[in-house]
C-alpha cells in the first residue's frame, strides 16, 4: 500500500529537501508512523497526544480527514496525503 | 466595485500585490494599516515600494504610492498595529478585509474580527517556497475552522525562515483575486489556494465548518488581548 505524502517547505528539512515522498500505511496513522521511521522527528511535527496538532491539517486526496475518519481514515494504493501547516508571513521579514 | 472600501492589514510583501491590484481594481477607498519601515532588504518582495522609501514609514509611502498610481482612489494610512482594542472599530465601514500580517496572532485576530463584524475575510500565509490563500465569508469556514488555534510552538515566522520574494507576490496576488471576486459579487467561501513554487503547483481545496469551532459557534464573542498575546507568549 503506497500513498504519496506531500511534504510543505516548513517540514522539508526532515526529508532532506523531499517534497514528496511514498509511504506505506493502509490508515492515516499508520502512514505517519512510517513517516516517523524514516524521517525521525515528522510525527511531532504533526501530532500531539491528542491526535494532529491544532495548527496542521491533513488532507487525504484533497479531503481535511476531521471530516473523515481523522487519523484511522483508510487510504488506499494511489492515494495523496497533503500536510497544510498554519504558516506566518507576509507583513516585513 | 465602486462603493467598496477595503481594510488592507499589513502593506509588506502579501500587502504590496494586493494594494496595488485594488488600487487599480476600483475599490473605492483603501484603509491600510502598518507599523514598520521599509527596509532595503524589503524591496525584493515589497514592491509598493523603491529605494527612495528606505527608511520611511510604510504606510506612508503605501499610501503615497498609490495615490500616484490611481489618484481617484481615497486612501487612510493607519500608522500602528491591528491590536484587539481598536480591531472592530477599524473594520466599521469596509466591505472586506485583507489580510497580509507576518505573524499567526494577527492572522487569527483578524479572522476572529471579521466574523465577529460579520465582514469577508482574505488571508495568506507563506514561507520559504509556498503558502496558502484563504477567503472566509461571515457565514463560511473560518481560520479557526483550518487551524482551531494559534499556534504555541514551533511555527516558524518568514523572518525566521525567510521568504522566497516571488512566492508572497503570488500568494498576495491570490488574495488580491479573491478581494475582487468578492468586490463583484462572487462567493468563494472557504477556498483555500496551496502554492509549492518549487513544484510549480498550484491546487484548490475547500475548508469546511467545523462543528466544534469556537468562532463559528459562537464560543468566541469578544476580542480579549489575552486569547492572542497568551498565545504569543507561550
Amino acid at each position: 500500500m503506497a500513498v504519496t505524502v506531500r511534504i510543505p517547505t516548513p517540514l522539508r528539512s526532515l526529508t532532506g529537501g523531499a517534497d514528496e515522498v511514498l509511504m506505506k500505511g493502509g490508515t492515516v496513522s499508520e502512514v505517519i508512523e512510517s513517516l516517523e521511521a524514516s524521517h525521525p522527528g515528522m510525527k511531532d511535527r504533526l501530532c500531539d497526544e491528542k491526535g494532529v496538532r491544532r495548527f496542521v491539517n491533513i488532507y487525504a486526496n484533497d479531503e481535511d480527514i476531521r471530516f473523515l475518519d481523522n487519523l484511522e481514515t483508510a487510504l488506499k494504493d494511489g492515494d495523496t496525503l497533503s500536510i497544510v501547516p498554519a504558516i506566518a508571513g507576509g507583513s516585513s521579514a | 466595485m465602486e462603493a467598496h472600501r477595503v481594510l488592507v492589514v499589513g502593506a509588506g510583501g502579501l500587502g504590496s500585490p494586493v494594494l496595488r491590484a485594488l488600487a487599480k481594481s476600483g475599490a473605492a477607498h483603501i484603509t491600510v494599516i502598518d507599523d514598520d519601515l521599509v527596509d532595503e532588504s524589503n524591496l525584493h518582495r515589497q514592491t509598493l515600494y523603491g529605494r527612495e522609501d528606505v527608511g520611511r514609514s510604510k504606510i506612508e509611502r503605501a499610501a503615497a504610492n498609490l495615490r500616484e498610481l490611481a489618484p481617484e482612489l481615497s486612501v487612510e494610512p493607519v500608522d500602528g498595529r491591528f491590536v484587539p482594542s481598536t480591531a472592530l472599530e477599524l473594520l466599521k465601514g469596509h466591505s472586506l478585509v485583507v489580510e497580509g500580517a507576518d505573524n499567526l496572532a494577527t492572522k487569527f485576530l483578524v479572522a476572529d474580527a471579521a466574523h465577529l463584524g460579520a465582514v469577508p475575510a482574505v488571508q495568506a500565509g507563506a514561507i520559504r517556497w509556498g503558502g496558502w490563500a484563504f477567503c472566509a465569508l461571515p457565514d463560511s469556514a473560518c481560520l479557526r475552522c483550518l487551524f482551531e488555534d494559534i499556534p504555541r510552538d514551533r511555527i516558524e515566522t518568514c523572518a525566521e525562515a525567510g521568504v522566497v520574494g516571488p512566492v508572497v507576490g503570488v500568494l498576495g496576488g491570490l488574495e488580491a483575486a479573491f478581494a475582487i471576486r468578492l468586490l463583484r459579487g462572487e462567493r468563494p467561501a472557504g477556498e483555500l489556494w496551496h502554492y509549492d513554487a518549487l513544484k510549480g503547483s498550484l491546487r484548490k481545496t475547500f475548508v469546511r465548518r467545523r462543528s466544534d469551532c469556537p468562532l463559528c459557534t459562537g464560543e468566541i464573542k469578544d476580542l480579549r488581548m489575552e486569547r492572542y498575546t497568551a498565545a504569543c507568549a507561550a
